[in-house]
């Protein structure tokens, strides 16, 4: 017992002071760590996009913790190089039982370096469409059109058919409107290609254009068309849609309801005399 | 204009007001100022002895934040010759702010974009259509309008127009009240033009103006640096046989 207590306090006195150290490093790595991503979010915030600068923040602040780990394990006497080969066999056990984590973490750097969507890009991926609020490296997250936020895993993200609607300069427009079969069709053309012209989001080039696309049961089918800054798309379309009822009703043009034109035709008399024998006749033979 | 007008940072006091185009600011005696535009006001309570400034911006953020790049249509496309400089009119944008806060912008006029080329890979620009001239004196007075000297670096090409990246202008102010976007240089390479903004005046005598975003922005990281760049026809030479 007591041969044993000595021994605790030998080993204890041993390697209190290396223990310590390399605890001391790993908390001072980890201070560093979170000072330097403080530090990087406060001056980077403002100056670039959150697609740079969070994944910026994600690596230095991991990178300072690994660093810091290593000279913590380095402290102890224990040989880095050996560790690190250690660890690359140690990967490929954790690797195997962890498939689909590395598989996150894989597609997250992916992701990363591709850039196929950015944070505060409106895409549709996996069946989710919203605006991407974060990449980190084992989800993506959505805030949906409704408002919850959709956690979707790296893996299925990269693997998954990925709808951008910001990474192009402009996005299409339209509008399908039904007029009457008597209001002037030219006037109607008209109206809706100045009711975008004047729209300050509908581009300049190309053109809007406003063209007839059906010959339907009760309208002529216009189909009005012009680019805009994807960024104001949704605005654009809903600012136009409101507006060509008011400018249409304004020009005097029409839109008309589902409708169906029943012709009443009179019988001559003979015919309906002929046709009241033949019902009356069935009837009696019944 | 009112009596304000021709002194560029525009100074507001209490009772003042100032109309540039449709831009309208108006500053009660209270020290409540009231800033219009087609597309809306804003309105907020500043007390009277803070003096509510405002100060041509370029126009890129009216509306939507989404280009720092303006293109100027002509009205006819000009034949360009080395070394010749042209003159045409930019849209701007009103900065009114207090002290470094800025309230609001204004634009002077309708707000039109475009775009240059491709619509994957193109560019989108705030358009706006001017005529052209080889003097300065040649330009109709418009308000809420900066006035932009280019100077050609290549002979035989036919230019519909030419765009910028305002981010990187400066605003120069003349005595008479006048504006000026900085110094363009244009350049045509096979078929590409590009056009680039230097940090020269247009002419000599010219001040500076500058307005709190631009000093924002000079401290920032990233300033976009990127060169209008478009297609454009290029005159072929005939060739005559003997």
């Amino acid at each position: 017992m007591g041969v044993n207590a000595e021994r605790i306090i030998g080993l204890l006195e041993e390697w209190l002071p290396t223990i310590t150290i390399s605890m001391l490093i790993l908390a001072a790595g980890l201070v560093a760590a979170v000072i330097a991503r403080m530090l990087m979010r406060r001056n980077l915030m403002h100056r670039l996009p959150p697609y740079l600068y969070r994944p910026l923040e994600t690596f230095t602040f991991y990178s300072i913790l690994v660093v810091a780990g290593i000279a913590a394990v380095a402290q102890l006497g224990v040989n880095v190089s050996a560790l690190l080969v250690a660890g690359g066999f140690a990967g490929i056990v954790v690797g195997l039982a962890a498939q689909n984590t590395l598989g996150n973490l894989i597609a997250g750097a992916m992701l990363l370096l591709e850039q196929p969507l950015r944070v505060g890009d409106p895409i549709n991926v996996a069946g989710v469409s919203g605006v991407v609020t974060n990449i980190n490296m084992l989800s993506t997250h959505v805030r949906t059109w409704e408002g919850p936020i959709v956690r979707i895993p790296n893996n299925k993200v990269f693997n998954e058919t990925i709808t951008n609607y910001v990474r192009v300069r402009a996005r299409r427009v339209e509008l399908t409107i039904g007029i009457h079969y008597k209001s002037p069709l030219d006037k109607a053309i008209e109206t809706l290609k100045k009711l975008m012209e004047d729209h300050p989001f509908c581009l300049v080039n190309p053109a809007p254009e406003v063209f007839v696309e059906d010959y339907a049961d009760s309208a002529v089918v216009l189909r009005a068309r012009c680019w805009a800054p994807p960024q104001a798309w949704f605005a654009t379309k809903v600012e136009l849609m409101t507006k060509a009822k008011e400018a249409l009703e304004k020009a005097g043009i029409v839109i008309p309801y589902p409708q169906r034109d029943i012709h009443l035709v009179t019988l001559p008399d003979e015919v309906r005399e002929a046709l009241t024998r033949k019902s009356d006749n069935s009837q009696s033979v019944d | 204009m009112s009596r304000i007008a021709r002194s560029i940072p525009w100074r507001i006091g209490p009772g003042d007001s100032l109309v540039l185009g449709e831009a309208r600011i108006e500053r009660r005696e209270d020290g409540d100022v009231t800033a219009c535009d087609r597309y809306g006001c804003v309105e907020a309570r500043v007390p009277p002895y803070l003096d509510v400034m405002a100060a041509p911006a370029p126009a890129i953020q009216r509306l939507l934040t989404a280009t720092p790049y303006i293109y100027v249509e002509f009205e006819k496309r000009v034949y360009i010759e080395e070394g010749e400089d042209y003159w045409t009119l930019a849209p701007i944008e009103i900065e009114v702010y207090v002290r470094d806060t800025v309230l609001t912008r204004l634009s002077p006029a309708p707000v039109k974009f475009t775009l240059i080329g491709d619509v994957v890979d193109g560019l989108l620009a705030r358009w706006f259509k001017s005529t052209i001239g080889y003097d300065r004196d040649e330009l109709p007075d418009v308000e809420g309008t900066a006035i932009v000297r280019f100077i050609a670096k290549t002979t035989g090409v036919l230019v519909p127009g030419v765009g910028f990246n305002a981010a990187n202008a400066s605003f120069y102010a003349g005595d008479d009240g006048s504006i000026y976007y900085s110094l363009l240089t244009v350049e045509v390479d096979g078929n590409i033009l590009t056009a680039k903004v230097s940090d020269a005046p247009p002419l000599n005598g010219l001040r500076e103006v500058i307005y709190p975003s631009k000093k924002a922005r000079l401290a920032g990281l990233l300033r976009l640096m990127q060169p209008f760049t478009m297609k454009v026809e290029v005159a072929r030479k005939s060739i005559t046989t003997q």
